[in-house]
């Protein structure tokens, strides 16, 4: 992607806008990128739990925002990967502290001043200002969506949002993505996501228990590095910063022991 | 009572809506959740997924045309019909109407349109 700031939104809560936020955070600064992660979830954050740095959080956006601190004192550097930051939400203000023109400001400089290549916006859930203010800086945008007919809509109608804001360069990220659901028509696949949003998926994120492990532990799951949650995640941030990485097969151990059980007739 | 034609260059996402006294042709998908209201005729250059509501200022002589009709719902005039549960897919151009109260759904090209 050539957009520099991004948004990672999704309309509906739930379907893992932290997760993919801090995981392409980490991924593409293990790529060598130098990366924030910007959590714009006032009043609900936890970009800072997800990724473990809950306790060193001093100041946050809206201290930012409101001119109580600088910005180089609100990021966290993350100490397991080099080039990694994190600007944390507030908790105890409201989603109307936000100010877009003000946000925009703060993410201009985090581009210009501070030298970063890439700054990962997690939206809140929701259409309204935290979504309008996260949206504001936008040059593009990952739409997490899950593969479920209400997750589906809520992503249509944030796409037609953000085309409304001309924010162009959008593409779709798929996540728990189960293929033995999928092979039974239990779930709606990659092709039926698609077909109705009329993106391109950058990524494809099977449904792994180490993300819920990870996630608990406050550790991105692509800083352990294995697993197949992973290992999308760390091919979708290669796809992001242009390379062609082709989609992995998506077995999962249960469905690939299926097939031999199948296959050998076993009992 | 001839209003003229809107034509929307590009299909409709969720959450969207159209609202046009005449005619109204979209020239893409309409999306699940998007809506297109009508006084006169709702052309659909594309698949009709979300709400359509020809002659929806009352006029039940209006029709709805689609590339592929997935509707849930459909309204003509005064009238309205929610489509089968287990719909057929793949059957091609479709018009629907309102004949006698009723609201029917026909292959495109048996009959000229109204």
């Amino acid at each position: 992607m050539k957009a520099r700031a991004i948004v990672v939104t999704s309309g509906k809560g739930g379907v893992g806008k932290t997760t993919t936020t801090a995981n392409l955070g980490a991924a593409l600064a293990k790529l060598g990128e130098k990366v924030a992660v910007v959590d714009v979830d006032v009043g609900l954050r936890n970009l800072d739990v997800v990724m473990g740095l809950e306790g060193r959080v001093v100041f946050d956006l809206v201290d930012v925002l409101e001119g109580r601190a600088r910005l180089r004192q609100a990021l966290i550097r993350d100490k397991r990967v080099e080039n990694l930051f994190l600007l944390p939400a507030s908790q105890t203000k409201d989603k109307e502290a936000l100010d877009p023109e003000r946000f925009k400001e703060v993410v201009r400089a985090l581009l210009e001043e501070e030298g970063f290549d890439r700054v990962l916006i997690d939206s809140p859930a929701g259409i309204e200002k935290g979504f309008q203010t996260a949206a504001a800086p936008a040059e593009g945008a990952l739409v997490v969506v899950n593969p479920e007919v209400s997750s589906v809509r809520d992503a249509d109608r944030i796409i037609g949002l953000l085309e409304a804001r001309e924010v162009r360069e959008n593409f779709l990220v798929i996540n728990r993505l189960r293929p033995r659901m999928v092979a039974r028509g239990d779930m709606l696949s990659v092709e039926d996501v698609v077909e109705i949003l009329g993106l391109k998926p950058i990524g494809i994120i099977p449904e792994d228990e180490q993300v819920i492990v990870s996630t608990n532990q406050g550790e991105p799951l692509v800083l352990k590095g294995t697993g197949p949650a992973a290992q999308a995640y760390m091919d979708t941030a290669r796809r992001l910063r242009g390379e062609e990485v082709p989609f992995r097969a998506l077995e999962d151990a249960q469905g690939l022991l299926g097939v031999l059980k199948r296959l050998f007739g076993g009992r | 009572m001839v209003e003229g034609t809107l034509v929307v260059p590009r299909g409709l996402r969720a959450g969207q809506r159209v609202e046009y006294p005449g005619t109204v042709v979209i020239l893409g998908d309409v999306n699940p959740g998007a809506e297109v209201m009508a006084g006169g005729d709702v052309i659909v250059v594309g698949r009709l997924m979300g709400l359509a509501h020809a002659g929806a200022l009352g006029d039940e002589e209006r029709f709805i045309f689609a590339l592929e009709l997935r509707a849930k719902q459909v309204r003509i005039g005064p009238h309205l019909a929610q489509a089968p549960e287990e719909a057929e897919e793949g059957l091609g151009p479709e018009v629907v109407r309102a004949l006698e109260g009723r609201i029917v759904v026909e292959p495109w090209g048996r009959k000229p349109l109204p």
